[in-house]
């Protein structure tokens, strides 16, 4: 009989958390024990004051306690989350960024064998919506566990900043923007998407920057760059990418254009136009073992890659310059 | 209207469960253990569920409105609250705002002591 009150109590304090178990376990006992009394107590003015607990009154008040997983939850605390709602709009953000490179990487990554070193269409075409489906379920899976274990270990006191961001005044609210303003979130998050996948790309795949062929039926290739010449330009490639990215989640944030961001942009514009000058001017980047005719095809190429980016930057300053000065 | 009676249920818990506290604080000026609190408010005509009032105790104990100590003078050791200072005065304004919420309400209801409240609204 003592036996079921135990197991209910053992069964209550197995959900609980280690520090309060113990004395919760106790106090339940103790409780349960004098809702027994109570029940023989009713009893005994029914039966006569012989009457004794058995095994079925003990079960009805067990039972009228309710399952020992209910009583638990009643212990712990009201909000119990995964991922709680200090954190969710920026889990949510992080997974659509998230989700968005994976797609457009695994994209690429199918799409570009297939161009350039004409691997077959149809097998690797089949393959990429089962790639992007685990693909995507290892990143959704891997950001909700790091959410949850901030939500999990974040200390009250972080997770407290997080909601007293919530706190605003009327005056900080930023004005509505300009249509010419306007930031799309999506395009900013796509902008995102490329330049992670540029500097994956410049750091891992530089080997893949190759002229392919065919040689007698088979595939083979010559590097386009010389390896270690380009290596010596990587690290300023790869500041000038976290810059802007640094300058998108800024974007993000404000989300619409304000002077400082425009001055930003047009800054980090013309240090990629002086380093893609910088680096495209070298001779020295390029493979000499392309041969005479390829370099000159290459270097040519190089010129059309610098005209486009001095265009579209020309572009965007001017544009930049002409919004600013509207205003 | 099949769900009226569903609806009406779940408002009138969310009205009780606002005054709960303030029931729960109120029998507790003396050292009660968990068991007897729910008798005494219970024959007073509070229904309350145990496996609400126990955890509510723990909570208010841990707000730091209520102490509570093991006694093992009885025939089992009990855990006993009993109001601190600073749950008296907690419980002193929510007495006062129930009083004042209690005149607001009643004028807005138009309700007279021993009329039944009549839902017509005119």
């Amino acid at each position: 009989m003592q036996d079921w009150i135990e197991r209910y109590v053992y069964a209550v304090g197995e959900r609980l958390p280690r520090g309060q178990r113990a004395d919760i376990e106790k106090e339940l006992y103790s409780l349960i024990l004098d809702a027994v009394d109570d029940k023989v107590a009713g009893k005994k003015e029914e039966h006569g004051p012989g009457y004794t607990a058995n095994e079925d009154d003990v079960i009805e008040v067990l039972e009228g306690f309710g399952s020992p997983r209910e009583v638990a939850s009643n212990y712990l605390p009201q909000r119990r989350y995964l991922i709680g709602p200090e954190l969710f709009d920026t889990y949510t953000m992080v997974l659509k960024i998230v989700l968005a490179a994976v797609a457009l990487g695994l994209g690429v990554a199918t799409l570009v064998p297939i161009i350039v070193a004409g691997v077959p269409v149809l097998e690797n075409l089949v393959k990429l919506p089962l790639q992007l489906f685990s693909g995507a379920i290892s990143a959704v899976g891997s950001i909700t566990i790091i959410f949850a274990l901030i939500q999990y270990y974040g200390s009250e006191s972080t997770l407290a900043n997080a909601r007293e961001k919530d706190e605003w005044r009327v005056r900080d609210l930023s004005p509505v923007p300009l249509p010419a303003n306007r930031l799309k979130r999506s395009s900013i998050i796509a902008e995102i998407c490329f330049m992670v996948l540029a500097i994956v790309a410049i750091n891992f795949f530089l080997d893949y920057f190759a002229v392919f062929y065919l040689d007698r039926g088979e595939t083979t290739f010559i590097h386009l760059f010389n390896l270690d010449v380009v290596r010596v330009y990587i690290p300023y490639f790869n500041v000038l990418l976290f810059l802007n990215i640094a300058l998108s989640a800024y974007k993000l944030k404000l989300g619409q254009w304000n002077t400082g961001l425009r001055v930003g942009s047009v800054m980090l514009s013309l240090l990629g136009l002086l380093l893609l000058l910088v680096f495209f001017t070298n001779p020295a980047i390029f493979n000499p073992e392309l041969g005479e005719s390829l370099l000159a095809v290459t270097s040519l190429g190089a010129r059309f890659v610098i005209a486009i980016v001095v265009l579209t930057t020309a572009y965007d300053i001017i544009n930049h310059l002409v919004k600013m000065l509207k205003k | 209207m099949a769900g009226m009676e569903e609806i009406v249920q779940n408002l009138r818990m969310e009205l009780r469960r606002g005054t709960l506290v303030m029931c729960v604080l109120s029998q507790l000026k003396e050292a009660r253990y968990g068991y007897s609190l729910i008798q005494g408010l219970t024959n007073k005509g509070v229904q309350i569920d145990q496996n609400t009032l126990y955890p509510l105790l723990r909570r208010l104990e841990k707000q730091g409105l209520l102490d509570s100590s093991w006694s093992v003078d009885e025939a089992r050791p009990r855990k006993y609250y009993v109001l601190n200072e600073q749950g008296l005065l907690v419980l002193n304004s929510l007495v006062k705002e129930w009083s004042a919420m209690h005149l607001t309400i009643s004028a807005l209801l138009n309700f007279e002591e021993g009329d039944e409240y009549d839902a017509r609204l005119d």
